[in-house]
């Protein structure tokens, strides 16, 4: 890696892993890059095997290699799988190959990895499949779900799950969001955190999470979310969104996300943002021809009145005017807007995902 | 100051492109918009000058561009982004922990307000920017600012001008035009050993894993190292404002429009001092859920903290955010719920957990029309009773 590359501790500007076997079931490519799997010193090596075969040989035992290479199956890296889709990659990769060769500055900027297999029970992540199909048949998460039951629903279930107690499924978790996340840049330090993570109430497989840092001093709600793709699309951010808000409302809090938000978080942050807005104005307590402060839509949202600002910029229902004479601004707010921008952004104001009687947050 | 650099810091202020003086020294200038005069005493002087005002004004910095390329600084070609990253870092170097909230509340780049002052009065400038490289507060906000006190009007229609959506962050969301994603769906199938062992166990990883956890504690380390010292700048910013000479150093400390002002420098003095008690409050509240954590984690002992709840007090029929505070108590354990299917089985299981422990009672008082229950680790709750009615209302005492 180049010294600017270790300065953005983790960022890179490229995709360095092409693809994702997440689980057994799901195939799909990455966002973002992130150099945290690998060892500065060899980007064609995960940065734990290098370890292991640097500073100590005997960590990877004989008999899990008897295990892995005993198969009448692939026993090689990924690169050269026997899997149909990927063949047609292969020929791609080869062509990329030559004209690695030719220029330096590419070499860099090509992948390091074809494809990563991650664990979806315990997102630990290895580049040979046949470790991870041993795996998944014992995985220790696959039975045990880790963390406290905060939400439980018919539907689903919210655990927390402490940093510090276990420790390295949350660092595999932070690094596997950071291929789907721009900016984050605590992967290892997790004894800070708390992660909730959303699981349907009779499954066991992780459909997303955010973390939330207890020592943060603007004490904000979450730090960063993430629905994995599979299980994109069926209101779960939503649902997280409007819990991480539950808590800061029990802790007696006005609270917000930290930011910057990622282009996903800040849609679905603008959206729930005016929804709680026009619910207040609509069904509560604000009437027409009167007049109010963001300290006071604040008192009564639970929001911060920046993010109160940018739902109603969002909404399009913040209007000013100029006087000339005095040099001072007046602010307006149009009903109108608001019940127009129910529509347009589907904002479905009523629907409430998180039910208090499935709260467990008291105990 | 020479009365060229005078006429030198007007010019450039009010963006005047065919100000030229001759330089000194025969070096051949970079740009054609500026030439500067050559004094190597006064280089250092204006450079500063020129960084300060560079920060105030973008196009100042095709000045300060020309500047550092006819003195041989650097090499190649010097981006405005670039630079303005430089500038940036010098401000920024000192707070990194709370910077955020340094922005946010005092914002350090100076408002629109001070560049029309700045052209009438330049000499009194160029003495708060020479004697007072430390000032950091400002409170002359723009009038036209959306506050958070700031009266707005409701109203059904409106044919006024709407504040609009911010540039970046519509750039932002067409970013997600781009991000598509094929997901395949895969049919693999586990493999099963007949020994049972994971080839993924924990301790493959932890070599690397701690290695890496090494260089994030120093990064936060460095960040904690300069919070402590910018708290301590802080106190001793406290400690000269409760001086009887405070009035000389205040305009070091805050951005004010006249120094000489006594309304102005207590208005602003009361300002400051509530600004910097708010940012010691914040350490110290960090400091605390520092403690907090090390509960939990189990470094430290519940009686080593002076401050601890005694289960006999009545404190305990109170809600608690962090209950690691209370002597005994300790979170239910993953496996003992696995057989709970709903909520409320949940909540029973943990609340008679805590009672066992514990053995604190619900109390109930009574009266005519209402009750007042306290349960342990819960706010107290009025229920109102009406003897024709059978259902009971549960009011909360907030409401």
């Amino acid at each position: 890696m180049n010294e600017k590359d270790n300065k953005l501790y983790g960022l890179l500007d490229f995709n360095n892993i092409r693809t994702v076997q997440f689980g057994l079931n799901y195939n799909f490519q990455t966002w973002y890059g992130c150099s945290v799997y690998f060892n500065e010193n060899s980007t064609q090596q995960l940065g734990y095997t290098y370890y292991n075969e640097i500073y100590d040989s005997n960590v990877h035992d004989k008999f899990i290699k008897e295990i892995v290479e005993c198969d009448n199956d692939e026993n090689k890296v990924s690169d050269n799988s026997s899997n149909p889709t990927k063949k047609i990659q292969q020929d791609n990769i080869k062509t990329s190959k030559n004209s690695e060769q030719k220029t330096t500055l590419n070499e860099k900027k090509q992948h390091w990895l074809d494809t990563l297999y991650v664990c979806d029970y315990c997102f630990k992540y290895t580049a040979n499949r046949n470790e991870l199909l041993h795996h998944m048949s014992v995985c220790y998460y696959k039975d045990r779900l880790p963390g406290k039951i905060k939400y439980l629903s018919p539907e689903y279930t919210i655990r927390r799950i402490r940093g510090f107690k276990h420790t390295l499924f949350c660092q595999c978790l932070c690094i596997f969001t950071k291929l789907f996340l721009d900016n984050k840049s605590m992967f290892f330090m997790v004894d800070n955190y708390e992660f909730f993570v959303v699981y349907e109430t009779d499954g066991n497989r992780p459909l997303g999470f955010f973390s939330k840092d207890f020592l943060s001093p603007e004490k904000n709600n979450l730090a960063c979310i993430l629905i994995f793709p599979p299980y994109q699309r069926r209101g779960l951010g939503s649902l997280l969104i409007e819990f991480s808000y539950k808590i800061s409302d029990y802790e007696g809090l006005i609270s917000g996300p930290e930011k910057p938000l990622s282009p996903f978080g800040l849609i679905a942050y603008c959206k729930y943002w005016s929804k709680r807005i026009c619910y207040e104005f609509i069904d509560n307590d604000f009437q027409e021809n009167a007049t109010t402060t963001l300290e006071d839509i604040s008192r009564h949202t639970r929001l911060k009145t920046e993010d109160i600002t940018l739902a109603l910029e969002y909404m399009g229902c913040l209007r000013y005017s100029d006087d000339e004479q005095n040099g001072k601004r007046t602010y307006e707010i149009v009903t109108k807007n608001l019940m127009s921008s129910i529509k347009t952004h589907n904002l479905k104001h009523k629907r409430v995902y998180v039910l208090d009687e499935y709260l467990l947050l008291d105990i | 100051m020479t009365e060229n650099d005078s006429l030198l810091h007007k010019k450039i202020l009010t963006n005047d492109k065919e100000f030229t003086s001759k330089p000194k020294d025969n070096k051949t200038n970079a740009t054609d918009t500026v030439n500067f005069s050559a004094d190597s005493n006064n280089i250092q002087q204006n450079d500063k000058e020129l960084c300060h005002l560079a920060h105030k004004d973008e196009n100042n910095i095709q000045i300060l561009v020309a500047r550092k390329k006819r003195n041989g600084r650097g090499k190649g070609n010097y981006k405005k982004n670039a630079i303005k990253k430089e500038l940036t870092k010098e401000i920024s170097q000192d707070y990194t922990y709370l910077d955020t909230q340094m922005v946010k509340e005092h914002k350090i780049e100076p408002s629109n307000s001070s560049k029309k002052e700045n052209n009438g009065n330049t000499s009194n400038d160029n003495n708060r920017d020479n004697n007072n490289p430390n000032e950091f507060f400002i409170f002359d906000y723009d009038s036209k600012e959306l506050k958070p006190t700031t009266i707005i009007k409701i109203l059904f229609i409106s044919k006024n001008k709407i504040v609009p959506f911010p540039t970046d962050l519509i750039n932002k969301i067409k970013t997600l035009e781009n991000m598509k994603m094929t997901i395949t769906h895969t049919y693999l199938k586990e493999k099963c050993n007949t020994k049972g062992i994971d080839p993924l166990y924990d301790e493959r990883f932890h070599l690397f894993h701690n290695s890496l956890m090494k260089t994030e504690k120093k990064m936060l380390h460095k960040d904690k190292v300069n919070a402590q010292e910018l708290v301590e700048k802080l106190q001793d910013i406290l400690d000269t404002l409760n001086l009887e000479v405070w009035r000389e150093y205040i305009p070091s400390i805050t951005l004010m429009k006249d120094p000489n002002d006594e309304e102005e420098l207590e208005t602003k003095r009361t300002l400051t001092i509530k600004a910097i008690e708010r940012l010691m409050e914040v350490s110290a509240d960090v400091k605390k859920r520092t403690k907090i954590l090390k509960i939990r984690q189990g470094y430290e002992s519940f009686i080593r903290i002076t401050k601890f709840i005694n289960p006999e007090d009545t404190f305990i029929y109170n809600q608690f955010e962090d209950k690691d505070f209370i002597y005994g108590y300790s979170s239910s354990s993953d496996e003992e719920e696995d057989g709970l299917k709903t909520a409320n089985e949940i909540r029973k299981h943990r609340r008679a957990k805590l009672a066992t422990k514990f053995s604190k009672p619900t109390i109930v008082i009574d009266g005519q029309y209402f009750k007042i229950v306290a349960e342990p680790f819960n706010k107290p709750k009025r229920i109102v009773t009406f003897p024709i009615e059978t259902q009971s209302r549960v009011y909360n005492p907030e409401d």
